[in-house]
């Protein structure tokens, strides 16, 4: 990360903001496709994250490192995302579209992918309901494909912490999706009542 | 069955780990136009929230313009009474003046004090002046009686005297006195008091030194207004800069939680 372009972008120069975060636009847009597994709400989940890092830019302070900061917003970003989307459960076809799903369409392979596409948002479902810590090694590690040792700095923290932030992400998700009910993302719940729920 | 080709009952830990590699290798491409799309939002961002977040910079600068302005322009007109008809300020001047000022008020006081001891000089003296009148009625008083006296003692003497011819010499001779008591000169009223003056002590009057009606004009006369009208507000604008500092830090500890 470059000092002088987060001084210049804390000051309020955008495009010094836009060099800062050109790197970290592919992680922006990874963790929100992972969240929200549409094209359309990922873009835009990524866009409001972009605007909300901007906004906040000048509380950072360098307590911990500029990705982690970034991811935590952009996984903030998705969360108040899934939150809505529980609120108001309007059906729609598009996500499905972008999932190369056509109703229309009878060619093979279509109900598969109609399968796997629910198999996903039945995890996307699971991950939600995870504590932030677990959640966040796990996303990190197992779909962002970053070392334990990158997301052990990313998210100040040690390696092994890390291993075993994954382990019992991994458990929890085995038991979400091992069950028949439907799982529903947390509402506004506090992060200790999600915890001791865990 | 399912897309990971594995049953979820039969191996659940294979079953989430392939799950969650199909899902980390099934990310499509970022949009092309992602970067220009949140760019143009920053830019509107900055629009949008550039005039609010300039307000309260411009009118706090107006607040400490009209603070400045006005506070000196209110601090002028209170000090006018003090002033040449010009209305124009000179701070020495004004300190001479003042200075100037309690001085004289000192020798008039001074001369006050004078004037009262001649006062009490006066009455004590018109009270001697009472007391010799007093003197004077007396002494007439006594002249007058003196001969009747002189003749009730005779007849009482020839009365008591065996023979006439006693009685006649004392009777001649009690005449005689009485001639003389009449023939001496009649006591005058001599007591005098003295006049009481008063003559206060003349004090100078001190005019107002020449510097006191130098004016402050122009601009540089305002703005030396304006140094002293901060030198006498100071301890209240520190208490407002204080509660202000208090303010902001509470604000930032509540925005750091």
């Amino acid at each position: 990360m470059n000092e002088l372009l987060l001084r210049r972008a804390q000051r309020g120069d955008p495009d010094a903001f836009g060099q800062l975060m050109e790197p970290m636009e592919q992680l922006v847009w990874r963790v929100c496709w992972h969240y929200t597994g549409d094209r359309e709400t990922s873009s835009d989940c990524a866009q409001d994250a972009m605007i909300r890092i901007w906004r906040g830019l000048e509380s950072y302070r360098g307590d911990c490192a500029f990705e982690s900061w970034v991811y935590r917003i952009a996984a903030n970003c998705c969360m108040d995302w899934l939150r809505k989307k529980k609120r108001d459960r309007s059906v729609s076809m598009e996500p499905m579209r972008d999932q190369g799903f056509d109703p229309a369409d009878t060619s093979p392979g279509t109900e598969a992918r109609v399968i796997a596409k629910d198999e996903r948002d039945r995890l996307r479902e699971a991950i939600a309901l995870l504590p932030d810590d677990q959640r966040d090694a796990l996303v990190l590690t197992q779909l962002e494909r970053v070392s334990y040792e990158e997301a052990a700095r990313m998210l100040d923290t040690t390696e092994g912490t890390v291993k075993s932030r994954v382990n019992r992400a991994k458990a929890r998700l085995r038991d979400l999706l091992s069950t028949e009910e439907e799982l529903s993302v947390p509402g506004n719940v506090k992060k200790s009542e999600r915890r001791s729920r865990t | 069955m399912s897309q990971t080709g594995i049953k979820p009952e039969l191996n659940p830990e294979l079953y989430l780990d392939q799950l969650l590699v199909g899902m980390a290798e099934d990310v499509p491409p970022m949009p092309a136009d992602f970067h220009d799309k949140w760019m143009n939002a920053i830019r509107t961002e900055i629009k949008q929230s550039s005039p609010v977040s300039q307000w309260p910079k411009i009118l706090s600068i107006a607040a400490v313009f009209v603070f400045l302005i006005g506070g000196t322009l209110i601090y002028r007109s209170v000090r006018k009474p003090i002033l040449p008809e010009n209305g124009s300020v000179n701070t020495a001047a004004v300190t001479e003046i003042i200075e100037t000022n309690n001085t004289s008020m000192s020798e008039t006081t001074i001369a006050g004090s004078a004037m009262e001891k001649a006062a009490d000089s006066a009455v004590e003296a018109d009270l001697r002046m009472d007391t010799a009148s007093e003197a004077d009625f007396t002494a007439v008083n006594s002249a007058e009686e003196a001969p009747v006296m002189a003749m009730d003692s005779a007849w009482e003497a020839a009365y008591e005297a065996e023979s006439m011819e006693e009685a006649q010499e004392a009777y001649d001779g009690a005449m005689e006195e009485a001639e003389e008591a009449e023939t001496r000169p009649a006591v005058k009223m001599t007591a005098k008091a003295p006049a009481a003056e008063i003559t206060p002590t003349e004090v100078p009057a001190t005019e107002a030194p020449a510097s006191a009606s130098v004016a402050r004009e122009g601009v540089g006369g305002f703005f030396a207004d304006m140094g002293d009208f901060l030198l006498t507000v100071w301890p209240y604008l520190l208490i407002v800069l204080v509660l202000l500092a208090i303010a902001a830090a509470v604000k930032k500890f509540r925005k750091k939680e």
